[in-house]
């Protein structure tokens, strides 16, 4: 069956979809639409930091949708269905890429491929109701203006109370942890942490709740020998934010790590957030399901001019219920971009404005440092004299090798033997065998996360 | 411990009991927290921020590095064709690595060692990886290219030294022989093995005295594999006993209305006692031993070969693959190409007794009789995979089946899904880039997404560049 608006608005699973579908079909919101042999794709930048990749088949209709909608198909795809039908051209042709030519793989496998429905039903349903815009609404009484402005006050006060009376809970709550022995609260980590993260929700702290209900996942996943140190560590922390957030508690930095970050759209309507247009590489990616039932999409990219900042994370995140969802890029990935940060001391977090091809591929910038006191963590130190409330940063270090200690133990050992870092995981055997130029990766004070290297064989992918 | 570790040493000690640390704590700490309305947790937010920059983790011991991979005859794959390599290699039902390597060798490419390394014992790889299997084994690395001799011979890997010694044969058959009967008997037995193996190729009447000498070897294997090469170079077998046993098992008779031609036929087997033990035979006797038991010439016994009975014809086939001439292999390949229905599947023991050359002679009838999956066209090239051009690969009947498997209404079927599979990547393995290309196209054409999984190895190999295989 030919794919046309007819099938499209049949395939919608209701009026509401093909009104928000409606919403996509301008090119600004797809930075990318192509074509090849029967299969069409594009790229949607939604409200998320990575842009959703969206796919369909046009011989049997069958889709694929990165976003976490459960409406099945999602505004995405019929987004794009929408615009292909009704105007092909700007679908130029392209070799397929990877994430489709996986999606069509793994469509194979499945007797009679396609979701598509059998019997698409068109009923209640029309895009022309879709497509009619909303009127414009009346002009708001100056009085109800007042009273909106003045609920939206109190909320925000209430919301500042609610929250500083959650982090006094959180300090006595540590205070308690100290007096009655961190042993333990280490025998009881989960349990512990899962409680006072419940009362940071009611107390409005959701993103601090968040990071205290992750503790123990962090701390697990350390020899028992560092748990102590990095609990101290862990608590030190939320003290520290607690108090920034009580000396300034209207900083968007502070209130992004307590409450909530900013929406996109606020982020890119805000003239005070840092916007930086260079090269980038995608480093690598890190995906971790969460205790509250999220799963969390780390996207890490390197600034390829040397300037600042020298890192960027676009982090997403969805219901881990909206199941497997496919990486916006490709690790290795090079391309121009804008990338707007979220206002912080150390800018790191950020989302793309605007994203173009590069005209051929960059070299990593050399590591090093302005100061010559050959410290690869330099960065790292910076992050946390600027945020001491920074769990991590990304650091950029000088050539070395990897090496490994008896019972198997991985490091990362600088060529001149002046510094060693301890690996959180160990790289494959075979690149034990490299030179390794530079190399990028997540250093928290006591581990690094490698993310990517350039090495006498080439770059390396170290993000698996 | 300086001060600082020590102080942080002590506070921890204390927190992990419970109570006030602030009197463990470092005097200078001391002051900056004394007039914090909580300066204990004043103090553990400074000693969480000295653990994280004040104490660098020290390995114990020196750290062991890697020697360095040693860098291949051929450069690495382009970065494009990396994703689709390691792919195809991870492929549970593809072909493994070894057609691909040797593909992508074909092409002036090797594998980039971050996609794939060999492991120690690994087998049947392209000459150009024996630096990695070495390294994989630990050994210290040889000169590069240096020739395998008698002195040399105890610092060469066993695997790598198979592999020398492999190539010095091909140049310096006599050279190669004299290796052997040095070196082979300070050998153990599944090594003398394989060196002696190493013989078949140009196998002479120059090597009969010294695998005469094999016939007391210690090894039965040995033993076995010395009297099978002797046997095709027209050395009896002692084996009277056991030809005699297994010629009772075939009768001669005419067939045939009017031409009455003799022929050699399996008897009625009553048992499966009876066809195990004819299949036991069949392994051990020699074809010459079999054919002097019935009174014919090993090139009458071929000519004369009834092909009733499937099991039977395999084991001649596999008789014929361990002992028979260079000649009788090849008009027993005539004769099996020239069945009403062909098994070309069944090929793949002779193909191993044939040469470079004669694989190249063979093929064109073995692609004209390959109505299946080019199984067995892929048995015949050997090695050289990435070599055949479309003329030659369009002989083939399963082309054209395979082309009308591509089509839509034929892909929903599972069986067939995994016979257009495989067909599909055998001729990956097969074509050479200008038919790789053509064929993608015309799959493609027949229905095919170009992005199909199943279309991954003609669209690797028509993206390898280099020269075509000659």
């Amino acid at each position: 069956m030919a794919l046309t608006l007819d099938v499209v608005t049949a395939m919608s699973p209701d009026q509401g979809s093909l009104a928000a579908a409606s919403k996509l079909t301008r090119a600004a919101k797809w930075p990318l639409r192509a074509r090849s042999d029967g299969l069409v794709w594009g790229e949607c930048q939604g409200s998320g930091a990575n842009p959703y990749r969206v796919v369909f088949d046009e011989a049997d209709h069958g889709y694929k949708c990165t976003c976490p909608s459960r409406k099945f198909p999602c505004k995405h795809v019929l987004a794009l269905m929408w615009m292909f039908v009704e105007d092909p051209a700007p679908f130029g042709a392209a070799a397929v890429p990877d994430w489709v030519g996986d999606w069509l793989g793994r469509r194979r496998k499945v007797a009679g491929g396609g979701n598509a429905p059998a019997q698409p039903d068109a009923a209640g349903k029309s895009l022309t109701a879709a497509r009619e815009t909303e009127p414009e609404p009346a002009p708001e009484d100056p009085k109800a203006g007042e009273r909106r402005r003045a609920a939206a006050v109190k909320r925000a006060a209430e919301t500042r109370q609610a929250i500083a009376a959650a982090l006094d809970e959180l300090d006595q709550w540590i205070a308690d942890q100290l007096r009655t022995g961190l042993a333990g609260l280490l025998s009881d980590l989960t349990g512990r942490c899962r409680a006072i993260a419940a009362r940071l929700v009611d107390g409005k702290a959701a993103t601090l709740a968040g990071w205290v209900d992750e503790i123990p996942a962090r701390l697990l996943a350390l020899p028992g020998e560092d748990r102590p140190e990095a609990l101290v560590s862990e608590l030190g922390k939320l003290v520290l934010l607690a108090r920034a957030w009580r000396a300034a508690p209207d900083a968007p930095e502070l209130t992004r790590n307590i409450a909530a970050a900013e929406t996109r759209e606020a982020l890119l309507q805000d003239a005070a957030a840092p916007r930086l247009r260079a090269a980038w590489e995608v480093l690598g990616e890190q995906i971790a399901t969460r205790r509250d039932g999220l799963v969390s999409q780390a996207t890490w990219l390197l600034n390829l001019d040397g300037g600042t900042p020298a890192f960027a994370l676009l982090l997403d995140f969805f219901p881990a219920s909206a199941g497997r969802r496919g990486s916006a890029f490709a690790t290795g990935e090079q391309f121009e971009a804008e990338l707007v940060f979220y206002p912080a001391a150390q800018p790191l977090r950020a989302v793309i404005a605007e994203r173009a091809s590069l005209d051929g591929p960059r070299p990593w910038p050399v590591p090093g440092d302005s100061d010559g006191n050959g410290d690869p963590l330099k960065g790292f130190v910076e992050a946390q004299q600027r945020a001491p409330w920074t769990r991590a940063a990304p650091v950029l270090l000088p050539p070395g090798r990897f090496g490994s200690l008896p019972g198997g133990r991985t490091w990362w050992g600088s060529t001149d033997g002046a510094h060693t870092l301890p690996l959180a995981s160990p790289p494959a055997e075979a690149l034990h065998g490299m030179a390794l130029e530079a190399t990028a990766g997540i250093w928290d004070g006591r581990r690094l996360v490698l993310l990517a290297a350039q090495s006498d064989w080439g770059r390396l992918a170290l993000d698996g | 411990m300086d001060e600082s570790e020590a102080g942080i040493a002590a506070l921890c000690g204390r927190w992990m009991v419970g109570g006030e640390a602030i009197g463990a704590c470092p005097p200078g700490w001391r002051d900056l927290v004394e007039g914090d309305p909580a300066p204990e947790l004043a103090l553990l937010a400074i000693a969480g921020q000295a653990v994280q920059l004040l104490l660098r983790p020290v390995p114990p011991a020196a750290l062991a590095q890697a020697r360095p991979i040693p860098p291949l005859a051929l450069p690495t794959l382009p970065e494009a064709l990396r994703a689709p390599f390691r792919r195809l290699v991870s492929n549970r039902s593809g072909p493994g690595p070894v057609p691909i390597l040797a593909l992508m060798a074909a092409r002036g490419r090797s594998a980039h060692p971050a996609d794939w390394m060999p492991r120690a014992g690994d087998e049947g790889l392209p000459g150009l990886y024996a630096p990695w299997l070495g390294y994989q084994a630990g050994a210290a690395p040889a000169a590069e290219f240096e020739d395998l001799t008698a002195a040399n011979w105890d610092d060469w890997l066993p695997s790598a030294r198979v592999a020398a010694l492999a190539g010095l044969r091909r140049r310096d058959p006599a050279a190669a022989l004299a290796l052997v009967e040095a070196r082979a008997s300070t050998e153990p037995a599944e090594r003398r093995v394989r060196l002696v193996e190493v013989l078949q190729d140009g196998l002479s009447e120059a090597d009969a005295a010294f695998l005469q000498t094999l016939r007391a070897d210690r090894s039965a294997r040995l033993r076995s594999l010395a009297a099978r090469l002797l046997a095709r170079l027209g050395h009896p077998a002692e084996e009277a006993e056991a030809a005699a046993e297994l010629g009772g098992f075939f009768e001669r008779q005419r067939a045939g209305i009017l031409s009455r031609r003799e022929v050699v036929a399996p008897i009625r087997l009553k048992t499966g006692a009876q066809r195990a033990r004819r299949a036991e035979l069949m392994g051990s006797v020699t074809l010459a031993g079999l054919a002097g038991a019935l009174e014919l010439s090993p090139a009458a016994l071929v000519a004369e070969w009834d092909f009733a009975d499937p099991q039977a014809d395999e084991g001649l086939i596999a008789m014929a693959a361990a002992s028979a001439s260079d000649d009788c292999i090849l008009a027993l390949l005539e004769r099996l190409l020239d069945l009403a229905q062909p098994r070309p599947a069944a090929l793949a023991p002779l193909f191993e007794r044939l040469g470079p050359e004669a694989r190249r002679k063979t093929l064109p009838p073995v692609l004209a009789a390959d109505n299946e999956t080019f199984t067995a066209s892929l048995a015949c090239v050997g090695s050289a995979y990435g070599g055949v051009v479309l003329d030659a690969l369009s002989m083939a009947p399963a082309l054209d089946r395979l082309e009308g498997l591509a089509s839509a209404d034929a892909r929903g079927e599972r069986s067939q899904d995994m016979v257009l599979d495989t067909g599909l990547t055998n001729l990956g393995l097969l074509a050479d880039a200008t038919a790789a290309r053509a064929l993608l196209a015309r799959f493609v054409e027949a229905g095919l997404a170009a992005a199909d999984p199943m279309l991954a190895m003609l669209a690797f190999n028509a993206a390898l560049e280099g020269s075509e295989n000659p």
